[in-house]
């Protein structure tokens, strides 16, 4: 009950009014914080962006670390006479088969999920990095310098846009993907820039009429300069915010149209083509082969989400937790 | 009013432009060219190749090839002649006015490399189907947003909308042909309540859209409807369970904020039933938003429908798209594609007039 | 914490309750007490407010912001959000019945229809999406059970009312088309188109234009005398109370600490907040002087004072004062209530110190 004697932090200027107000008497002490500092702090109370952010990094791990140690062989299926019970899961240690098998060549289902989370994550991050550096640079330049460069640029990404981009994606990696991730992964870069462009475009366009802009203009600074140095860190946040997203729509994405059978090659276990596989088995009643990979993507969509809702409320200056 | 649409209209003219221009690239990217596919198919004749490449301009320069492909040139014009009809007038015009019959303009969309039938059929087969899965799950969609998001709006923290949240989160996670294989094994595989997929039942209904289907369904429409209504339940609760998650998040967050404002306290004290304080004075203002973000969001009704027309083997367009990319029939796939746009771009203009039609404040000027 | 509450229980608990025996009196309030359940605990907004009101007449509550005034309108409507609001206590009689007793479908009959009610921001108290011809009309279809047509007359007659020229037109016309002090009428006229018994007016001036503000004023004064309706005037500032109403009610800390007859209250202020009040007025004599400001700082609501709440800041006060709370109790020889020790009978000597400086402080701002 008794308040005196604890320390109290403050964010923002206007926290400090509201708390001066209503506790006068408080002896204040100012801690200064950068804008960094705080969206950290922020983010580590964000109790959802913490479970978000555990989930995510909990699959990276295990993407990475998972298929160094897994007894099977991604690529070897088990010999018959190890096989008990069709594969359904869990099976009898020593052979344990927690998330069962698949049922024509009796893969461990495990080990194609562990691998296939590695995999798709390296997809759809690698996309995502590259799309965010794509769209940070279209909408910039698009966004400072206006005019019929913003024109053009703007017109094409309206014109991407409304052709959903699932269209785009399956015809690309049909008719150029060859079944090889690196081009795969290339072609969700390229096609996955548009959102960013728009959003950075916009930020920068209600910056560039700012003050501090014009008085840095006027001290003759470099127009990449301020675009790179003044203008970007500004809209850092919303970009860092999509990025986290496009991570998520990715996975799906990736899922989906191996799914279909026009991604990865389906001999390669991404999380899609495990998927696919198991299409046909669900009906003679072996869910387990859809479930577990499904669920993998759930997990790591929904860490991602609550992470990103998260960054959205740590990041934004204005916001109060 | 009229001038503002009309704005809007010619504004997104340009746009479409640039769609066409980023479409009629597939034949670019095709291995082969658009031909390969058809000279290996039997159903095929030379006669018949020879037109259809004399249509598109095959041989001719790329931006003939597009000209033609759009309907802006006339195949059979020499010189400047090009761009005029038969008729002489200029060939984009409607046909009824004396333009030309070839090209997207006209809807000519080529012919399928697979079958040999006309693209506009295999669309004009396809797309009705679509549209009663679309038509559908729009207004299941719309409305349970509503309901949920209001619901969770009005009665804030409570238990429900505790539940509503978490149904939110979990629902906007889930790939949508990933719930769609999950509900199969459960309520088809599993339960045997409803058919795994198809439109119809292909043992004692005819095929959805031919004439024998009409018929039926005039001399038993209640059994044909309930046919239908069995193999809509799955498709359509796959297709919106993401974006009912996400907009009753959008929709709560909107009301909240409205009844906070001034006005509904006002509504208050002037003693409006609370009933009409939420659903005349708050929603009505929360609504606003929400339009907007519903105009953007329709095209998921289209990317939605390809994965769960796929999951579902529900004989629609989305179905067709895909089977078609595997066969690399690429005028089908553009043809989609051309529709898709045009709709996409619809829904967008359609949003804005609506918007500035609920919004008083917005001046069409 | 435990001792506090039983201090104040002693301190305000009401004398009396049931229906207040003269009939001509319109509303009364006794020991009303609104909280605020929030993060850092609970906020006492109202801690013990009495005052009542007779037919046709006008009251104005004055006070700094925080202290409870507007806190008190909107619980006399009841349009607080509960929680993290909560009615703690207290009996609201209007009209012979406790507007703390009746159930929402009753409550709702009365608000607009008996009491209604103007705020303080025009510019976000109407509905941007209606006009406000609708907005004013609903109120009239709901209470007075007329048609729409009828009704929509009836809101160009109290727009006419109001001074808004071409009403026929306006009421076809949206609030963002309006300038703020145009709107302010529409809200009045909005107040008024149901004939109530109570107008509440919150800061209904605040956020005007200056120039805006005195035509307000005195439109406000003209139709409270025309229609008869009494009027519950919140505001902080003295000068709108001098030439609006004709009793007062200062409120500190969630309490009344002085009320009666306006030249009552202003020209012999009875206790030192409100002296202090009256102090601190700029004024153009007073130039180049510094002004007379209250000291300190309103206490802290999570730790008020236990004694009386004005204490920490108050020149006159003394030991007594730290431990007790004093009650709201008529001051021997005027017609004002005051919550202070000074009009005890044995206080004769710090009372006279008090009645010197109030003479000389009301001297100063007269001349």
């Amino acid at each position: 009950m008794d308040e005196i004697g604890k320390a109290r932090v403050v964010e923002t200027p206007a926290d400090l009014e509201d708390l001066l107000a209503a506790h006068p008497d408080y002896d204040v002490q100012l801690e200064s914080l950068n804008q960094r500092q705080l969206a950290w702090r922020r983010f580590k109370r964000h109790r959802m962006a913490l479970l978000g952010s555990t989930m995510f990094l909990s699959m990276v791990v295990i993407g990475i670390v998972g298929p160094q140690i897994l007894p099977f062989d991604k690529n070897a299926y088990l010999p018959t006479n190890q096989v008990v019970n069709v594969g359904r899961p869990p099976m009898v240690i020593p052979y344990f088969h927690p998330f069962g098998e698949t049922t024509q060549l009796q893969y461990d289902v495990f080990t194609l999920v562990i691998n296939g989370i590695g995999l798709s994550l390296l997809i759809s991050v690698g996309a995502t990095v590259v799309a965010t550096l794509i769209g940070t640079i279209v909408g910039g330049l698009s966004g400072y310098f206006g005019g019929w460069l913003d024109t053009i640029l703007m017109r094409i990404v309206d014109a991407l846009l409304a052709l959903p981009l699932i269209y785009l994606i399956l015809v690309f990696s049909e008719f150029l993907g060859g079944g090889n991730w690196f081009t795969v992964m290339l072609i969700f870069a390229l096609l996955g820039w548009l959102q960013t462009a728009r959003l950075v475009r916009s930020v920068i366009l209600s910056l560039r009429e700012e003050d501090y802009v014009d008085a840095a203009r006027v001290a003759g600074v470099s127009q990449m300069r301020i675009i790179f140095r003044h203008l970007l860190p500004n809209a850092l946040s919303p970009i860092i915010v999509a990025a986290t997203l496009s991570i998520a729509a990715l996975i799906t994405a990736e899922a989906f149209v191996s799914f279909v059978g026009y991604g990865i090659d389906p001999s390669t276990p991404t999380l899609g083509n495990i998927l696919s596989g198991a299409q046909e088995a669900i009906g003679a009643g072996n869910w387990w082969w859809a479930v577990f990979p499904g669920v993998a993507i759930v997990f790591i969509v929904l860490g991602i989400n609550f992470m990103g809702d998260g960054l959205q409320d740590a990041l934004d200056p204005r916001a109060k937790i | 009013m009229i001038r503002y649409i009309m704005r809007r209209l010619l504004g997104a003219i340009p746009t479409l432009f640039f769609i066409s221009i980023l479409i009629y690239g597939f034949v670019l990217l095709s291995p082969g060219g658009p031909t390969a596919r058809f000279s290996m198919n039997p159903k095929i004749t030379p006669q018949a190749l020879a037109a259809f490449e004399h249509r598109w301009g095959l041989d001719q320069p790329v931006p003939v090839q597009y000209c033609r492909w759009l309907g802006v040139c006339n195949p059979d014009g020499q010189g400047l002649g090009v761009f005029l009809s038969s008729s002489g007038m200029p060939n984009f015009l409607p046909g009824i006015v004396g333009g030309g019959s070839n090209g997207v303009l006209h809807l000519d969309l080529g012919v399928s490399s697979s079958s040999g039938v006309p693209v506009s059929d295999v669309i004009a087969e396809r797309f009705p189907r679509t549209l009663v899965l679309a038509g559908v799950s729009l207004v299941v969609w719309l409305t349970l947003a509503l309901i949920f998001g209001v619901v969770s709006a009005v009665k804030r923290y409570s238990k429900i909308d505790s539940a509503i949240t978490v149904f939110n989160y979990v629902a906007y996670s889930f790939p949508t042909f990933w719930l769609g294989l999950l509900l199969i094994v459960i309520f088809a595989a599993t339960l045997g309540w409803l058919p795994a997929g198809g439109m119809w039942d292909v043992r004692n209904t005819p095929i959805f859209g031919s004439g024998a289907y009409w018929s039926y369904l005039g001399q038993h429409p209640v059994s044909a409807l309930g046919d239908l209504g069995r193999h809509l339940i799955l498709p359509v609760a796959t297709l919106v369970a993401v974006s009912v998650a996400g907009d009753s998040r959008f929709v709560r967050a909107s009301m909240i904020d409205a009844m906070r404002q001034d006005f509904v306290r006002t509504a208050r004290a002037k003693g409006v039933p609370e009933r009409g304080v939420v659903f005349r004075h708050a929603l009505r203002n929360a609504l606003l938003p929400v339009v907007t973000n519903i105009g953007l969001e329709l095209p998921f009704l289209f990317t939605g429908a390809i994965a769960t027309e796929t999951v579902f083997s529900w004989p629609g367009m989305g179905a067709q798209f895909i089977t078609s990319i595997g066969q690399y029939d690429y005028p089908v796939v553009m043809g989609i594609s051309v529709i898709t746009a045009v709709l996409v771009v619809g829904a967008n203009l359609l949003a804005d007039i609506v918007y500035a039609i609920v919004d008083p404040r917005i001046s069409y000027g | 914490m435990k001792q506090k509450t039983e201090l104040t229980d002693l301190e305000v608990g009401p004398a009396v309750s049931g229906p207040p025996t003269d009939p001509d009196i319109l509303l009364e309030v006794r020991g009303l007490r609104t909280y605020f359940h929030v993060m850092d605990g609970t906020v006492k907004a109202v801690d013990g407010v009495d005052f009542s009101l007779r037919r046709g007449e006008t009251l104005g509550i004055v006070g700094e912001s925080g202290c409870g005034k507007s806190v008190t309108a909107l619980t006399i409507m009841q349009l607080l959000d509960i929680p993290p609001g909560e009615i703690a206590g207290g009996e609201v009689w209007f009209d012979g019945r406790d507007l703390l007793e009746l159930r929402p479908e009753e409550l709702r009959h009365v608000r607009g229809a008996d009491i209604s009610m103007i705020f303080q921001e025009p510019m976000t108290s109407l509905n941007p999406v209606f006009t406000i011809g609708n907005q004013i009309s609903e109120a009239i279809i709901l209470h007075q059970h007329v048609g729409k047509k009828e009704a929509m007359v009836r809101a160009i007659e109290s727009l006419k009312a109001v001074g808004i020229s071409a009403p026929e037109r306006r009421v076809k016309q949206y609030p963002h088309e309006m300038s703020g002090g145009i709107r302010q009428r529409v809200m009045i006229a909005m107040a008024l188109s149901c004939n109530p018994k109570l107008i509440i007016a919150d800061e209904p001036t605040t956020a005007l234009d200056v120039t805006i503000q005195a035509q307000i004023l005195e439109l406000i004064k003209k139709i409270q005398a025309d229609s008869g309706a009494a009027l519950l005037l919140i505001t902080h500032d003295l000068a709108v109370v001098a030439e609006t109403v004709q009793n007062v009610a200062v409120m500190y800390a969630g309490r009344v600490v002085e009320s009666g007859p306006v030249e009552d209250v202003l020209l012999r202020p009875q206790h030192p907040y409100t002296l202090g009040l009256l102090g601190s007025i700029p004024a153009l004599h007073k130039r180049g002087r510094e002004l007379d400001v209250i000291k300190g700082v309103v206490p802290n609501p999570f730790r008020m004072p236990p004694g009386c709440k004005f204490e920490p800041r108050c020149p006159y006060a003394w030991d007594k004062c730290k431990q007790v709370e004093p009650d709201l109790v008529a001051v021997p020889g005027r017609a004002a209530l005051s919550r202070c020790f000074l009009h005890l009978p044995d206080e004769s000597t710090r009372r006279a110190e008090f009645d010197r400086v109030s003479v000389a402080t009301v001297a100063t701002g007269m001349s």
